[in-house]
This record gives C-alpha cells, structure tokens and sequence, in this order.
C-alpha cells in the first residue's frame, strides 16, 4: 500500500513507505511478548532541513505542516512540560488543520536543552509530546492519530552551547504522517 | 631554615618505618583516591626469536609503549627512566635501585605456531631483589595491544589490590558533522581508543549504550523507528534483538549485573517510571510508579539495589532503591540538580553529572549519599561510566571553545585526565569490565 503526503495545499503528493503510521500505534497497544519479535516497519527516516522533500520514500516533514498551518513549532520554558498561550495557539491551528484532513496523522516530537542529563531530557522531550497529545486530543484531534516520540537532546535544532541556541532545542514538532484523501486530490 | 629540615628528616622516618608489612612492599600508597605514585622501571620488552612485528614496529618496543601508557594514566605510578632493554641474563637489580626503581617490569615476547604470541609478563620487587607477580600472556598476533593491556592489569593488581582496567573496551556514539542529529555510529574499541570499529551502519540515531555484565552483549537506544526502541546486540557477530517494550518512549537501557534482564525508563502518559525486561521471556515489570521522570537506573554490583534519578520533589536527585522497587530514599541533597548515577563496580561509591547554572559535571559520592565531591569542573561533562577498577571513569566532555563531544578518562581526583576518543562529536561512553 502506498501512502501519501500533502506535499502542499495545490495537491502535490509525496510517496512515503508504507504504513509507518498504522503499525507505529499498533506498537502502543502491545502487550509483553517475547525477544525477538517486534517486526520493524522500514522507515526511510529523514530528518532535519538541507533535505530533498520532493524524494519518493521520504517522509513528511517539517515544511508540511508549515505550509499548511503557518507553525509546525511550539517552545517550552526550561524543564517543563507546560504549554504557553503562544504554543497553545499554534496548536489550534494544527488541531484545526488535522480536522480538514483526517487522514493525515502526526507523530509530536518532543525535544529538550543542553542543560540536563541525556536521560532526563529524554524522559522530559517524551512529556512534552505527550502534553501536545493531550492538547490536541482535547481540541478534537482522535488521538489513534497522534504518537508520541521524544530526541531529549539527540536532535538539537541549535548547535551552539548558549541560552540564545538552547532556547530553540525547548520545542515540540509536529511531523506529518498521511494518506491520501479523495478530497484532496 | 629548620622548617625545611623538619619535614625531610620526617620524609625519612616515613620511608624507613612504612613498609615493614613484607607481605607486600609494593603498594601503590592511596589515601582518599590520591596516591603517592610508585617509581616504576619498564625497560623494553626483549625478543626470543623469532622476533614479531606489531603494525610494521618492533613488537618489544610497541608492547613498552602500551604498558607505559596505561599505568601513567593512572597517576598511581612513576615512570623510571631505564634505558636498557630486557635481557635474557638474570636481572642485576642495581641500576634500577640507584635509579629509584622500586618495581621493575621485565618482558619476553615471541612468536609462537598457530599466528599467537607469548608474552612473559614479571613484575620485580627491586629492594627485595624478587618477583612480586609473573604472568604467562597468549593472544593471537592481530590482539597484540592486549597482551600489553594484560601485562599493565597484572603490574595494577599487584601494586593496588583492584583488577586493573586496561584490557576493556569502551562503547561511544560518533556523530559526523553533517549527520548530528540524524544519524550516529555505536562504535567499540579498546578502552584507549585503539582498534576503534563500528558496531552499527551510521543510517540511524542511536544513544545510551551499556555492556552486559559478560562484556558480550550490549543494549542501546536506536531511533531506527521515529519512537526508539531497544536493541540488544552480540558484540562478536553483529546479531541484534530488538526488546519489545509496550508503547511508550524507552531510553537509558542497563544490563542486571546477572545478564538476565534490562532496566529502562518508559515515558508514557505524561510521566516516565523505571521498568525491567527479562530478556528470556519477555516479561516486563515496572519498578516505580510516581509522577515526573525516574530514569536513569545503575544497579548496585551485587544486584540488590538501583541507585536512578528523579524530579518527584522538584528538580532531578538521585535516590536509590531494592532492585524490586522497595524502600526509595533520595540520596543527594546538595546545591543544584543531580543526575545520570552510576554504580561503581566495588560497590561503595556512586558517580553522577551535577547541574548547577547550566553547568554540567562529574561528581562522585559514597553510595549512601555521604562525601560528595566534584573531580570536573565542566561545564558540559556528563555519562560517566565506570573502570572495572573503581579507580577512574570515562565521560563525556564538551567545552564553549570546542564544541563538538569528545570522551575523556579520568581519575577520581580529577587531576589524572586525559582523552581517549576525539574526531568529530563523540559521546555516550560506556566502559566494559575486564575482558576474559
């Protein structure tokens, strides 16, 4: 099966490789099983800008959603999980744009700063995408559409060891996974 | 000028008085982890032909090299100048004596069938004109660094009481430049940085590596799917296991010290706990259940205890607790945040990454909490991994001038650091314990 991202409002379609989305929120209903298991859906993971976004196999990313929504970025304060009216704002506009197409899923991507432990801010990327979930779920969004995954600081959006930089690795993403709809076509 | 005969006339008394236990003159003097070094001779190693080649140079000479390296890494000896090389004649012992030697490193290599190499290893007692130990060493020649490393665990042994911690292996994660953030290498190598290979195919971001405690198998973090998972790895032939841990986002993955099963952090529902997985069977078992973030988990050597971490009173403290999840007690109670604990491997002491200002660094306690104290100053170190040793851990450092990671090993003064893996962004080091 093939699925599909808006590549734009105009209708451009990406190809992306099949069901990352569905077997990724079967994996949050498993129960313990046995080593080895786990069949792994092949993933062509690319990430970050510079990247061809008209590539077949690749996957939604960032832009996507900015070229709908104007925001696919929201930013946290140090250590903490809260929204902030700004970040709740964009959230709407997600939320109202996820209602205009249903079959489009997300996957929230939580992301934390230099100054804390690797594990911790694992564990505290993790709580911010989950507080996304909950915002948009409350917002409309069915959450068998969202997943949760957290980078802590493996993926800074900033370099640089300053708290200038590292105010920009404070933030949650909302990367496109979807699939074509008649409507949209 | 009396104040600077006092003291050395005290100096005599010491030297004269100290080592009267004959049992064992040559003990490295450590008091509160710094040592009075011991003067140590290392000639180059001698040749029994037929003579062997380490990497086109004179495998004696090459063997020295290493040996010397090691133990002057550790601050816990000092090197003797001796410009003579082994000889096959019995050992005079007089230069070494007139040099200040007290012990004395003598090696024999050769080559023998089948691609091995044999490696005498004798460690002399130079005041009391004997062996202290003696080791008969045989690796296959393509392993010829760990016949040195051998050599230097035997001389460490010998001279300190703890296993030596040079024939390990270190785990790190390299990020080239222009893949940081997307992609990242697990590579293993020698615990000195030499005879570095990758683990994994650089297609993926993976993080958080740890031994098992038979230095085999080893588990890490790989984001080869958009939510991480956790990958069990043989270390010989590359084969991998994936753990299957019900959704939730997994990280800081730690080896039982019995090899049986692995303790995670799960983050799910706002809020992320501490697991295990018997590896066996699959069956999962959480171990806290509270708000906020427990990660982090370092099992206690002899299984009983997990040392983790923990913002349920407010920033990040260390608290330990039964390895079934009984009796939690916070253990840190210092200025600032406390992080990433790890349990050494005698037992007693607990290193951590302390957070103050933004500043990260390496700090060491008694495994209670007691005497704390800080052997880096930052301001971006952090992952420490213990030496089998207990007498050094590896890190992971950063400065504002050099951003890019790099992994240094230090010892727990602080004073005795240097680097082991550098190039481009390293991190994540985890130190195995002594090979078999």
């Amino acid at each position: 099966m093939t699925m599909y991202v808006f590549k734009s409002g105009k209708s451009r379609l990406l190809r992306i490789s099949a069901l990352a989305a569905v077997v990724l929120l079967a994996g949050c209903q498993r129960p313990t099983q046995l080593l080895p298991a786990a069949p792994i859906f092949e993933i062509k993971r690319v990430a970050g800008p510079g990247r061809d976004q008209s590539e077949p196999g690749s996957f939604a990313t960032q832009a996507d959603p900015a070229q709908f929504s104007g925001a696919t970025t929201i930013y946290f304060e140090s250590g903490v999980t809260d929204l902030s009216e700004s970040a709740r704002h964009i959230l709407d506009i997600q939320a109202e744009w996820l209602d205009r197409h249903r079959d489009v899923k997300v996957l929230l991507e939580g992301h934390a700063d230099e100054f804390g432990s690797r594990e911790h801010q694992i564990a505290l990327g993790a709580r911010r995408a989950e507080a996304m979930k909950l915002y948009l779920a409350a917002r409309g969004v069915a959450v068998n559409r969202m997943s949760v995954t957290s980078f802590g600081k493996q993926q800074p959006a900033a370099q640089g060891l300053s708290e200038a930089d590292q105010k920009l690795n404070r933030r949650g993403e909302t990367v496109l996974l979807g699939q074509s709809d008649a409507s949209q076509n | 000028m009396t104040r600077f005969v006092i003291p050395s006339t005290l100096a005599l008394l010491a030297v004269l008085t100290t080592p009267t236990s004959a049992q064992s003159p040559l003990r490295v003097d450590i008091t509160e982890g710094v040592a009075t070094p011991l003067p140590i001779a290392i000639p180059d190693v001698a040749h029994v032909s037929p003579p062997a080649r380490a990497d086109g140079e004179d495998m004696g000479v090459a063997l020295s090299r290493i040996l010397r390296n090691d133990l002057l890494s550790t601050a816990f000896y000092r090197l003797v100048p001796s410009n003579q090389r082994s000889s096959e004649e019995q050992i005079v012992f007089a230069p070494f004596m007139q040099s200040g030697a007290q012990a004395l490193v003598i090696g024999r290599v050769r080559a023998v069938e089948g691609g091995q190499l044999s490696y005498d290893c004798t460690l002399y007692d130079v005041f009391a004109g004997r062996i202290a130990a003696s080791k008969p060493i045989l690796v296959r020649t393509d392993q010829w660094r760990r016949a040195a490393h051998k050599c230097a665990d035997m001389v460490f042994l010998a001279t300190t009481g703890d296993p030596g911690h040079f024939d390990t292996r270190l785990l790190s994660i390299t990020e080239s430049d222009f893949a940081a953030g997307k992609a990242a290498t697990l590579s293993i190598s020698d615990y000195d940085g030499a005879s570095a290979r990758g683990l994994t195919q650089g297609r993926e971001l993976v993080a958080m590596p740890a031994f098992a405690p038979d230095g085999e198998r080893i588990v890490f973090m790989s984001y080869d799917t958009p939510v991480p998972g956790l990958v069990i790895m043989d270390v010989a032939n590359g084969r991998t296991a994936k753990l299957n841990i019900p959704g939730g986002v997994v990280s800081s993955p730690a080896f039982s010290p019995d090899g049986t099963s692995v303790v995670f952090s799960l983050a799910r529902d706002g809020s992320a706990n501490i697991f295990a997985v018997d590896i066996a069977t699959g069956a999962i078992r959480q171990i806290t259940e509270t708000i906020g973030s427990n990660t982090s988990p370092s099992f206690s050597p002899d299984g009983r205890s997990i040392a983790f971490e923990s913002d349920r009173s407010g920033r990040q403290q260390i608290y330990v607790m039964g390895a079934d999840g009984s009796g939690q007690r916070r253990i840190s109670f210092g200025r600032g945040a406390y992080a990433s604990p790890a349990w050494s491997p005698l037992g007693d002491e607990i290193a951590f990454t302390h957070i103050e200002g933004g500043r990260l660094r390496i700090g060491v306690m008694n495994a209670d909490g007691s005497r704390q104290r800080f052997i880096t100053d930052g301001p971006f170190d952090e992952d420490a991994s213990w030496a089998a040793s207990g007498r050094a851990i590896a890190y992971q450092r950063r400065s504002p001038d050099r951003p890019s990671a790099e992994v240094w090993i230090t010892d727990l003064t602080g004073k005795a650091r240097h680097i082991v893996r550098a190039g481009s962004h390293t991190s994540d080091p985890a130190w195995s314990g002594t090979r078999p």
